[in-house]
Formats: structure tokens, C-alpha cells, sequence
């Protein structure tokens, strides 16, 4: 089951990295906002803060740099889960009011959380037992993990039936399906493992490799498949337009 | 008409060639968005023609438009003589298939 684990905790990691650094180069050549949101956001959540976080929770014979390692891991947070809020916000909510005030709302409750958590009971006494302020991230994640998928399904829903009319581009249909199975996945990772964490069931290497195996797989192919796309997969989905895209 | 957006235009143009109140024709071409997956804040031009060509005439026909086919060919014209925003750089497709390497 550790196996089935880091295949499909590495496979999210590595997707994560290669598809961000794809999206920054990106926005590096057009200069939009939505590329480097997300860039930001895969980078510091997938590729860098998940190993991040991983690599603090065994390293509990070393209290000094497990510490600087947790709280390093909350400032990642801080700006990757905030620039995937303000991704959301931006490119599906832009004109809503609403839309604005949970993005910031979001990235102040986070950022009231690590300031609360720093000031007391401070990063030793989170390294130790992993309670405190900061214990209250995964409810973060979630939200902002299942606000992602929710709106990228809304949009794909929209998209298809402008499809049946011709009023939308066929890949780029997919591609947001793609990306809310990304994160939908991503969230019930992050799901299943808060409910078995908050039971009190001890996160083995067999309840790790069922949960974080299979959805960590889904979750980077679904990524891959949305940001770099083979071109067998591109004309697969051609071929196949109309028939669920 | 440089600051009325195409969904107004289409309104008040049902409003003119039908007995549908302004507030009716309003709904009626929500109703037609609704089912093309589109919102009226950010519908533009080419996507009312083909809404005007495929679905309206239906929901005008619902509603006692007997003549609708003509109604909407005759302003698919208009609107096509008109000059409205075209399509955002910012949508959500237009985003979207940019991060996949196609065009905005």
C-alpha cells in the first residue's frame, strides 16, 4: 500500500511542478493574471508544499527544523491557496461582489490563522502536537479546493450546451472538465483524510495508500491531460466531440 | 446604440416587432441564454445570431409569435449592422484555452 502511496502522491507532485512551471512560463510570455495565479497555486500547493508538508510530519526527531519546515509549509499555503481563491474569483466570478469578498475574506482568514498561530501557541508547540490555530488549514483547503472544482463543473455544464449550438471550442470544453476533476479529486484527498484524521483513525501506510493512491492519480492525469495535452489525447477528444466532451 | 449592449438591442428589438412588453422580451431571451449557456451580462453579437437563429424562434412561437422565424431573421440583421463588444480576452474560455497552449 506505500507503494500505490507514492506512486500516486508522486505522480500529483510531479504533475503539479511540471504543468506550474509550464503555466509561470507562460505568464511570463503573456503577462496575464490567470496563468500565474494558477501557476502559483500548483507550484506552492502541489509540487512543492505537499513533499513540504509530507517531509515535516516524519522529521519529528529533528524539532528545529521540523518547525522551520511548518511553518515554512503555512506561508506556501498562505500564497498558493490564496492565488487559486483569486484565480477562481477572477476568471469565473470577476464582475460578482460576492465573488471578490469570499476571495479576500479567504486569503484573510488563512492569513489570520498563521499570524494567531505564530504569535501563540507559536511553530514549536505546532511541530509537537499539530494542534492550534493552524490545525484548522484542511477546512481551508477544502473550500477552497471544492469552490475551484464547483465553479470549473458550472462553467463545463454551460459550455456544453453552447457545444450542441457550435458556440464553443471543443477542447476547451474538456479541458475545464479536466480541471475541476483535478481539483474535485484533490479535495476528497484532503477530505477523507480530515474525516479519518478528526476520527482519530492513525494514517498507516494501507488507509494513506487507499486514499491517497488512486485520487492522487486521478488528480495528476486529469491535470496533465488539461495543460499538456498529448496530441493523441487532443484528437481523441476531437473524435469524440458530442458524445460528452 | 455605441452604449447599448447587444442583449438591450435584441430586447428592444423584440419589444418593437412583437406585442411581448420590453419586460417580457427581457425574459423571453433569458430563457433562450439559459438554454445556449450563455449569460446575458457577457452574450455578445455572433453568439445572439446563432441564438437568434436556432433557439428564439421557439420561445417566441411559445408565446403567440406566429411570424417568429421572420422577427428573428430580420433582427439577426440588424444586429449584424450594428457595432457591439466582441468577445472578452478575460472569459473563462478565452482563459482556458490559453492556458492549454490555444489561442484566447
Amino acid at each position: 500500500m506505500l507503494i500505490v502511496a507514492a506512486i500516486g502522491g508522486g505522480a500529483f507532485v510531479l504533475a503539479s511542478l511540471v504543468v506550474s512551471l509550464r503555466l509561470l512560463a507562460l505568464a511570463r510570455r503573456t503577462g496575464e493574471l490567470p496563468e500565474l495565479l494558477i501557476g502559483l497555486g500548483l507550484l506552492l500547493m502541489g509540487g512543492v508544499g505537499y513533499p513540504l508538508s509530507t517531509a515535516a510530519r516524519l522529521l519529528s526527531d529533528t524539532p528545529s527544523l521540523q518547525t522551520a519546515l511548518f511553518a515554512f509549509h503555512a506561508v506556501l499555503s498562505l500564497v498558493g491557496q490564496g492565488a487559486v481563491a483569486v484565480f477562481t474569483w477572477r476568471v469565473f466570478r470577476r464582475e460578482e461582489p460576492w465573488a471578490r469578498g469570499v476571495a479576500l475574506s479567504f486569503m484573510a482568514a488563512l492569513a489570520g490563522l498563521l499570524l494567531w498561530q505564530t504569535a501563540a501557541p507559536g511553530w514549536r508547540a505546532y511541530a509537537a502536537t499539530q494542534a492550534g490555530p493552524w490545525s484548522y488549514l484542511p477546512v481551508c483547503s477544502l473550500f477552497v479546493l471544492a469552490w475551484a472544482g464547483g465553479e470549473s463543473l458550472v462553467y463545463h455544464r454551460k459550455l456544453k450546451k453552447r457545444l450542441a449550438l457550435g458556440l464553443a471550442d471543443v477542447v476547451t470544453t474538456d479541458r475545464l472538465r479536466l480541471w475541476a476533476i483535478a481539483m474535485l479529486a484533490a479535495f476528497t484527498t484532503s477530505f477523507v483524510a480530515f474525516g479519518l484524521r478528526s476520527l482519530g483513525v492513525e494514517m498507516t501506510a494501507a488507509v494513506t495508500g487507499v486514499v491517497v493512491g488512486p485520487l492522487g492519480l486521478i488528480s495528476a492525469c486529469a491535470m496533465w491531460l488539461a495543460f499538456l495535452p498529448p496530441e493523441r489525447y487532443v484528437t481523441w477528444v476531437l473524435a469524440h466531440a458530442g458524445k460528452g466532451a | 446604440m455605441a452604449d447599448a449592449t447587444a442583449f438591450d438591442f435584441v430586447c428592444a428589438e423584440l419589444e418593437r416587432a412583437t406585442s411581448l412588453s420590453l419586460l417580457e422580451a427581457r425574459g423571453t431571451l433569458r430563457l433562450a441564454l439559459k438554454a445556449a449557456g450563455v449569460d446575458a451580462r457577457s452574450v455578445t453579437a455572433p453568439q445572439l445570431r446563432v441564438i437568434l437563429d436556432k433557439l428564439l424562434p421557439g420561445e417566441l412561437r411559445k408565446r403567440g409569435c406566429d411570424d417568429a422565424e421572420n422577427v428573428c431573421r430580420e433582427i439577426g440583421v440588424r444586429l449584424g449592422s450594428g457595432s457591439f463588444d466582441g468577445p472578452t480576452a478575460d472569459s473563462p474560455e478565452a482563459v482556458f484555452a490559453r492556458l492549454g497552449g490555444g489561442s484566447a
